[in-house]
């Protein structure tokens, strides 16, 4: 599954010494352009020796364009957006490479070293990518073209950056966007090699391409003297620098290209060129001059009034173009590692917060998680500790609960046997001996007496059952035995229940 | 913070304000009503309630104790378990000691099939005069374990002596030691 890109884009490009700035966002299937336009990165020109602008260096004035274009622009907080800066093609290098039969996976370490042993430099070094045309094809020679520069370049385009401000996710070139949007919107044009031409700046960068690949390429300053041009206008001395470079260019591609293969030349931009040298030119080597202008790419977009485009707008367009409505990837400067599908390949953009938002969030998130499970682990722990506590009062309760049982069982059958014999020793008449006594709580009281008479056992029994001791008593019998008058008493103990 | 952006900044503060605000809410509901807002299990809801219903009961529990420990004559006797036998047996001894009693013999047998709690039974054998018995049996209801006479034989050893023998069942009962299982069988027995 291929990994969900932004669409919405800021492109960003130094060129003659303003920064270029385009937004673009794809809406449903329309490309719409936000905003746009240029901020000076010189100095302003002011005679107050103290103005606070004029200690800013390059490098303030380039953070500060940087953050002033932010402000401009429409992302917000919650925006999902790219940012790609366009390095200048002439700080790089290019070089056509044919492979031989190569599985994919083997191509890049295969370009990667053809990269090291032509710059002569260790390829950790080298912030470098590789083009393959989008009309390529499945055939397993590949012919790409490389392009590199020194990743202390890269390091210090970075290095000025404002921190947090529209931080670039993509540093590209613009060449492979200019050739892809020719392959994009005609494809008769490249069916045949030609020579396609395209402005950046004071630089115009040239290519020799057919659909299949861009085999040759040169970045060439215009600005500067041809012979004999000597007190020509600087639009026409720059005419005749770029004519000449046309035929040097195709002279070096000969090789590939001898004379009369090429019969196309693609103008890309130069809206204010007369370009009567570059058709001379083109008629005396048989080339059919197609243009590509501003007004044409504009055309693919919808660009708000107020937006002013420039000449220099014309590759962040193609460039836009190729990102949003293409799902082209270009070059790519910045070394990334491996990059892994992430969740938001497939989430909709407009569902899509930003890193900051979701690191808050889940911040927040987690706190709350985690000061919900501290809650949900207190009050249980509180609950088992007061259950813990509670076992030791419902011991007690259980245990007192049971000596209640016991001591009813004991309340039941109680009888103060102490101060029974106390009684029994004080109310029975001193001629009276008690020679056995038996007591039992369930089956009653047998007395043995010797001594007295019948009169006195009547009294004997009458005190004893008025006594708070003994109920029921009754002589069972008398008899005159070896001690005497012996009586036989029967009866109950008074319980307390 | 110096890198941050007045966005971020912006994110920030409202992050931490959120997060204080959560902080606090969550915060009171643990120092105020954390337990009445919780849902526990049916299981431990019983056991609060049964605990809150004996906490409640305990202090009546001792009182309605203390009432009938005073109807018997013994406020700070204890129950003995079933594995202190021996403890009992020398609290009688210690008794008998007192109150100058001579104590010829023990006999002690756990009854099971008594309801609603087992009970100890001892059967004490003795020989004393008569302000001896008193005393014992005095002593008897105060002494350190509780316990009770069910049967009391008393003769005398001789006619012309002072001398007493006779027998003496004391029982108590045993709070933690599980009856015998009511039976038809078992509750015949115990009734004869």
């Amino acid at each position: 599954m291929k990994v969900k890109r932004a669409k919405h884009s800021i492109l960003l490009q130094t060129v003659s010494d303003f920064l270029y700035w385009l937004e673009v966002k794809l809406e449903e299937e329309d490309l719409q352009v936000l905003g746009g336009g240029k901020i000076s990165l010189l100095p302003p020109e002011n005679d107050d020796s103290e103005s606070e602008e004029e200690t800013l260096s390059p490098e303030d004035l380039f953070r500060k364009a940087v953050i002033s274009i932010q402000k401009q622009s429409h992302v917000g907080w919650m925006s999902n957006y790219e940012v790609l800066y366009i390095v200048p093609f002439h700080r790089m290098t290019a070089r056509f490479l044919e492979t031989p039969p190569t599985e994919d996976e083997n191509i890049r370490e295969l370009a990667a070293f053809e990269v090291a042993e032509a710059l002569q430099v260790p390829i950790e070094e080298i912030a470098w990518d590789m083009h393959l045309s989008s009309r390529h094809g499945d055939e397993p020679e590949k012919q790409l073209l490389w392009t590199a520069t020194r990743e202390e370049f890269v390091d210090s385009i970075l290095d000025s950056w404002p921190p947090n401000h529209l931080v670039p996710t993509q540093l590209t070139a613009d060449l492979w966007a200019v050739y892809e949007l020719i392959l994009g919107e005609d494809e008769t044009v490249l069916s045949d090699p030609a020579v396609i031409v395209s402005q950046e700046g004071e630089y115009a960068t040239l290519m020799v391409a057919d659909e299949k690949a861009i085999y040759y390429t040169r970045s060439v300053n215009l600005d500067r003297p041809s012979p004999g041009s000597g007190g020509a206008p600087v639009a026409e001395m720059k005419e005749r620098v770029l004519a000449l470079e046309i035929e040097r260019t195709l002279s070096y591609a000969s090789g590939r290209f001898p004379q009369g293969t090429i019969h196309t030349m693609v103008l890309c931009g130069f809206e204010d060129w007369a370009l009567e040298r570059i058709q001379e030119m083109a008629n005396q080597r048989s080339l059919r001059v197609t243009r590509i202008t501003l007004d044409d790419i504009k055309t693919l977009f919808q660009v708000a009034d107020e937006t002013a485009l420039e000449q220099a707008h014309f590759s962040m367009l193609s460039i836009a173009y190729c990102r949003l409505d293409r799902e082209l990837d270009g070059l790519e400067l910045l070394d990334k590692g491996e990059e892994s599908k992430s969740w938001h390949s497939y989430v909709p953009e407009a569902a899509l917060p930003s890193n900051q938002f979701l690191y808050m969030a889940g911040g927040l998130a987690a706190a709350i998680l985690a000061l919900w499970i501290g809650n949900w682990i207190w009050f249980n722990s509180a609950v088992s500790s007061r259950l813990m506590e509670g076992q030791e009062l419902i011991r007690l309760a259980d245990s007192l609960h049971k000596e209640e049982i016991g001591l009813r069982q004991l309340s039941q059958t109680d009888v103060n046997y102490g101060d029974l014999f106390v009684f029994l020793s004080e109310n029975l008449p001193s001629q009276v001996l008690v020679k056995s006594i038996s007591l039992d709580t369930k089956t009653g009281v047998d007395l043995i007496l010797t001594g007295g008479n019948n009169q006195t056992v009547v009294e004997i029994v009458d005190t004893l059952n008025k006594s708070k001791f003994f109920r029921n008593i009754v002589e069972e019998r008398a008899v005159v035995e070896q001690d005497g008058f012996t009586v036989y008493l029967k009866g109950k103990l008074k319980l307390s229940s | 913070m110096g890198s941050l952006s007045n966005r971020d900044k912006r994110l920030l503060i409202i992050t931490l304000v959120i997060l204080v605000i959560g902080v606090i809410y969550i915060g009171s509901k643990l120092m105020s009503n954390g337990a009445q807002d919780t849902v526990v299990s049916a299981e431990t809801e019983k056991r609060f309630e049964d605990l809150f219903d004996k906490m409640a009961n305990v202090e009546e529990q001792k009182s309605q104790n203390l009432l009938l420990r005073k109807k018997i004559g013994n406020e700070r006797g204890k129950f003995v378990s079933e594995k202190e036998i021996s403890k009992f047996l020398a609290e009688i001894e210690s008794v008998g000691g007192r109150s100058g009693v001579t104590i010829s013999g023990y006999s002690p047998s756990v009854n099971r099939r008594s309801r609603p709690l087992a009970s100890l039974e001892v059967k004490v054998n003795f020989q004393c005069q008569f302000n001896n018995l008193v005393q014992f049996l005095n002593n008897v209801r105060e002494a350190n374990l509780l316990m009770q006479p069910s049967t009391l034989k008393v003769s005398l050893k001789d006619k012309n002596k002072p001398d007493l023998e006779g027998q003496v069942t004391l029982i108590t009962y045993l709070l933690n030691a599980q009856p015998a299982p009511v039976t038809p069988g078992n509750t015949i027995a115990g009734a004869q």
